[in-house]
């Protein structure tokens, strides 16, 4: 007796709150309306007499929107030169077009003088200009122009501080107000305020600088690189750390952050917080105040037990083993943390507010990046614990194949600038973000071929399409008679008798012009001859 | 289970009749005390559901013109000009956003008021049917909310969608007397057409301090990238015409401009490519003899033959859209909606939504320079891709500019996504047809990765007939410890490879 008693009790215990559980949030919000009764929530109200109500401009008035008085679009064009100059230059108005039209995009780099020592960041960024497709060596047939004098490093307290380069630049008969100029940077500013000012008059030139100020950034016309270290490899570079089988993708931290943590000065707000979302367990976040000579004036109450923390975990360990990177800002705004973490498949959590992030006029960051706000840090771990995991895999190879493609040698990081610079000079013949984003990534499309993706075997299985079952066949005729030989005759007609011939390209490769129309022979598929113009 | 179930059925049913009288009283009395709180608790489960959905969403029935006046003083205070160094981290306030699970933003709209000046007149038109639409549409999104404590983005009822209708400075007082607007911080305004004559600003020249502008028409020097949204210019034809989708493919004309205030400069280069190219060219101009009953909008002329406008842009490939005196231009949601590629023509322009479209895919974009070269660019444009692009515009229009509802749902959209970086909509979501289901399908173990992570290589053999050479080179190959895959082609079209494993 006793014991069903407490039998048919607990029954109904556990359904009363199995029932609470479920309902326990409405419950909640009918206390709460409860509490607001009388005011009932307001909706926007359906007017009586909305359908009378008169359009924001009748159709007349946008359809004519152009009063034939005002000044003609040429004067227009004109003026605008005049205004929109330094600090709001645009292509449109700062660069001159004309001088990539007739030789396309090529660009020269100012020769090297002898007694002007070069810093190794910067010998890799020239060496790469003058491997690319691109390069010239002759200023006449030039359309984008690099100094040789090295620019990135401006921050004057540093050994590598060139300096007069106003003077220097003064000197060079090309320079013309740096009109089609290029000038790299890295470094800019310095202690206490580290202002974006390169501490010379760049003019018209374009900027193409680590650590860029969304404020001081010139859409459409700087470009924005990522801080690399100096031994960034030239050409090759290494892979991403992802391997094959990480999945379940998540790692054995959750969140992970090692470095300095500024006392005062620009930046310390950000790195002061970092330590509150330490929980010792899957959120590792540690600071050292070791930094600078005189931190122990300012060091704080932390300080000294941080320090001793900091030193129990490995950099790289936490490198690999973690799932999301916090990159914070610096002193400036990039790191070399972020390339570090993109490597590592560590989900880079961005912390800098207003970094015009790399190439972000190319590549789309919201699939490789957590863009956190440096006011909501506390809001992080909560963010990065509700992605799914699919979302994370996604994330991880996204950084892999951004590295990859862009990112792990200076002469991707050179090639990229240059290609996104391209770009812009023919509108209508340049990549989409699909393109720039989805593998084998942008530096591999060349636009001068195609921008369908539809071209591009790479994207049939994105795109639902597979190839056709027919093939174009691509003869190379190299004979130095320069006439028809019986032997390429007969391949023509054996190849075109193949119902999976689509069509026939000959490449004339001889010295002599191929022979006319009518003494090639007669095919069911269409027959191309292309005479190879350089030999 | 089992077990459960089979003992209630035995013992259960003689389980009363077998007890003493108190404990019969006993049981039934708890029995109903239990049953009576579980209905009450089924109750409060499903009653706040019917609150929400009717009664406590009141609906009010009012005229537009019985909304209360509100007179602005002729000294009441005036907000600043724009601040074009705003950025999202500058001049929002993300703590009222906080963080939500369901990760979208709250957002508030002002009630209506209707504004006069001290002498009675009216600052500008109460409300106009778009910026209804638009508010409704807001109001009956997920993104609306009636607490003007908990809301995140505020947006005021005063109607700022067409500058040529209001008072500039009147509306900025306006503006400023809004009980929340601290600065304009987390205010929203929509403008579709900036600017006066004779100068013609590209963004909205109320002054707005902080408030974030969704504008149609900003050029790249007043737009606040990744602050302020770019917005097409609505086009009211759209809701009077119905365009049925036409299948993607070659029309009658080539390239079309039907614009009917074109700057006579631009419209002598036009011709001049018309004269060049004959027939597919077509240039079309305002009529001039239509008799009286035909609207003018309506209709388009060349020469002598009459056009029905919209529907004249169907019967072409490309479709020009010039700026006028402003850089937006209604006619690109037009040209949209009839499936046309727009080839767009103004300098600086921030096409709409340009921070999540992508333009490449549905546009040419042709700087104004290069109108006499527009032919022969537009030549090179491969066959197959103007029938992705002719797809990719009619969606865009299904999308993001049908109507004020698309429009506001986009532009809060964009701002959320700001918010809540970490939940934003991707590329792919935004920019691929819904139809293309092929690219949400990512079954994660098929994204695609990067080069196989296996050191070594493939070795390739060509081979026509020499087996035993074959075999020699197999085995040799083979031996190298960094060989992963070994594939032999086989030239012999008249002998079949050896079979056989053991061969091998």
């Amino acid at each position: 007796m006793q014991t069903r008693k407490k039998y048919i009790f607990l029954t109904f215990l556990a359904s009363w709150l199995l029932l609470f559980s479920f309902g326990g949030d409405q419950l909640r919000r009918f206390a709460f309306f409860s509490a607001r009764k009388g005011e009932a929530r307001k909706i926007w109200p359906r007017w009586t007499d909305r359908s009378l109500l008169r359009s924001f401009a009748d159709p007349e008035e946008l359809q004519s929107d152009g009063d034939p008085s005002l000044p003609s679009p040429r004067a227009r064009r004109a003026a605008r030169l005049n205004v929109y100059k330094n600090s709001r230059c645009r292509m449109e108005t700062c660069f001159d077009f004309s001088r990539c039209e007739k030789n396309g995009f090529k660009v020269f780099t100012y020769p090297r003088e002898k007694d002007q020592p070069l810093s190794e960041s910067y010998d890799k960024i020239l060496t790469s200009i003058e491997r690319s497709r691109y390069y010239t060596p002759n200023p006449e047939e030039a359309c984008l122009f690099i100094l040789s004098i090295d620019t990135l490093d401006r921050d004057h307290l540093s050994g590598q501080y060139v300096r007069n380069v106003d003077e220097k630049i003064r000197g060079f008969s090309l320079w013309n107000g740096g009109r089609n100029h290029l000038i790299f940077n890295l470094y800019s500013g310095t202690w206490p305020n580290y202002t974006e000012d390169l501490g010379f008059d760049i003019g018209q030139a374009l900027l193409a600088k680590a650590s860029f100020y969304t404020e001081n950034f010139r859409p459409g016309f700087d470009v924005s690189i990522p801080l690399f270290p100096k031994d960034h490899p030239q050409r090759g570079g290494e892979r991403g750390w992802l391997s094959q089988d990480s999945i379940p993708p998540r790692k054995k931290y959750l969140l992970v952050f090692k470095g300095k943590r500024y006392l005062t000065g620009i930046g310390s707000g950000t790195r002061n917080a970092l330590h509150h979302i330490h929980n010792g367990r899957d959120i590792i976040s540690l600071t050292t105040c070791k930094h600078g000579k005189d931190w122990q004036k300012h060091k704080d109450t932390r300080c000294d037990k941080d320090n001793v923390d900091y030193e129990k975990f490995d950099y790289q360990e936490l490198l690999h083993n973690s799932t999301f990177c916090i990159v914070p800002r610096g002193r400036r705004l990039g790191s070399f943390r972020f390339l570090e973490a993109l490597q590592a498949a560590c989900i880079p959590v961005l912390l800098s507010d207003g970094w015009e992030l790399p190439f972000a006029e190319a590549i789309d960051w919201g699939k490789a990046a957590v863009v956190g706000n440096e006011k909501l840090l506390l809001q992080i771990p909560s963010a990065v614990r509700c992605l799914h995991p699919e979302r994370v895999l996604a994330f991880q190879q996204q950084t892999q194949f951004l590295w990859d493609a862009y990112f792990s040698s200076v002469d991707k990081i050179v090639h990229t600038t240059l290609e996104i610079i391209k770009d812009r000079l023919l509108p209508h013949r340049s990549r989409s973000r699909f393109l720039w984003n989805a593998l084998p990534g942008g530096l591999l499309v060349l636009p001068d071929f195609s921008t369908h993706p539809g071209d591009f075997p790479f994207y049939y299985l994105q795109q639902g399409s597979s190839p056709s079952e027919k093939f174009t066949a691509l003869i190379r005729a190299v004979s130095p008679s320069g006439s028809l030989s019986q032997t390429i005759l007969r391949l023509i007609q054996a190849v075109s008798a193949s119902q999976y011939c689509a069509q026939i390209l000959v490449l004339w490769s001889c010295e002599k012009p191929p022979p006319p129309r009518g003494r090639w022979p007669q095919t069911t598929v269409p027959l191309t001859i292309i005479q190879d113009r350089r030999k | 289970i089992m077990c459960a179930s089979t003992k209630y059925n035995t013992r259960g049913p003689a389980l009363i009749p077998r007890m003493k009288t108190k404990h019969r009283i006993y049981y039934i009395t708890l029995f109903s005390i239990v049953l009576l709180g579980l209905i009450a608790t089924g109750m409060f489960q499903f009653w706040p559901h019917s609150i929400e959905s009717s009664s406590d969403w009141t609906v009010e029935k009012r005229s537009v013109h019985d909304v209360p006046v509100i007179k602005l003083p002729a000294d009441s205070p005036l907000p600043e000009r724009g601040d074009l160094s705003c950025r999202m981290h500058t001049c929002f306030d993300v703590y009222r956003c906080g963080f939500n699970p369901k990760t979208k933003i709250k957002v508030y709209i002002y009630s209506l008021k209707k504004y006069v000046d001290e002498y009675g007149t009216s600052v500008g038109n109460t409300i106009s049917r778009e910026y209804n639409e638009l508010l409704t549409a807001i109001s009956d999104s997920e993104f609306y909310t009636d607490d003007v404590n908990r809301a995140c983005l505020f947006v005021p009822s005063i109607d700022v969608l067409n500058q040529n209708s209001l008072r500039i400075k009147e509306t900025a007082q306006a503006l400023a007397q809004l009980s929340r607007w601290d600065r304009g911080m987390n205010h929203l305004l929509f403008n579709m057409l900036p600017g006066g004559p004779p100068d013609f600003n590209t963004a909205l020249d109320v002054p707005r301090d902080r408030a974030l502008l969704a504008g149609g028409g900003f050029s790249t020097w007043t737009y606040r990238q990744g602050y302020d949204v770019s917005i097409p210019v609505y086009s009211p034809l759209s809701r009077e015409v119905d365009l049925p989708e036409r299948a993607p493919g070659p029309r009658r004309y080539f390239i079309l401009s039907s614009q009917m205030a074109l700057h006579p400069e631009y419209r002598s280069e036009l011709e001049a490519l018309q004269a060049e190219n004959g027939e597919s060219v077509l240039i079309l101009d305002k009529c001039t003899n239509l008799s009286d009953g035909i609207p003018a909008v309506h209709k388009r002329c060349h020469k002598n033959q009459v056009f029905d406008y919209p529907q004249v842009l169907q019967e072409s490939m490309f479709c020009v859209v010039l700026r006028g005196a402003r850089l937006g231009q209604a006619v690109l949601s037009d040209v949209l909606q009839a499936g046309c590629v727009p080839v767009i023509i103004a300098d600086s322009y921030i096409l709409p939504f340009s921070e999540v479209l992508d333009w490449k895919r549905a546009s040419v974009v042709i700087p104004e320079e290069k109108i006499p070269e527009m032919y022969s660019i537009l030549q090179g444009v491969p066959q197959r891709q103007i029938e992705e692009m002719q797809r990719q515009a009619r969606w865009f229009w299904e999308a993001y500019f049908q109507s004020m509802k698309a429009i506001a749902l986009a532009t809060l959209q964009i701002i959320n996504d700001r918010i809540y970086p970490y939940a934003a909509i991707s590329y792919e979501e935004w920019n691929d047809p819904p139809a293309v289901k092929w690219s949400s399908v990512n079954n994660p173990l098929f994204l695609p990765l990067i080069p196989p992570q296996s050191q070594g290589f493939t070795a390739i053999v060509l081979t026509y007939d020499r087996v035993e050479s074959l075999f020699r080179v197999i085995t040799e190959v083979s031996k190298v410890p960094s060989l992963s895959k070994l594939l032999v082609v086989w030239n012999n079209q008249n002998k079949n490879p050896p079979e056989g494993k053991i061969l091998w």
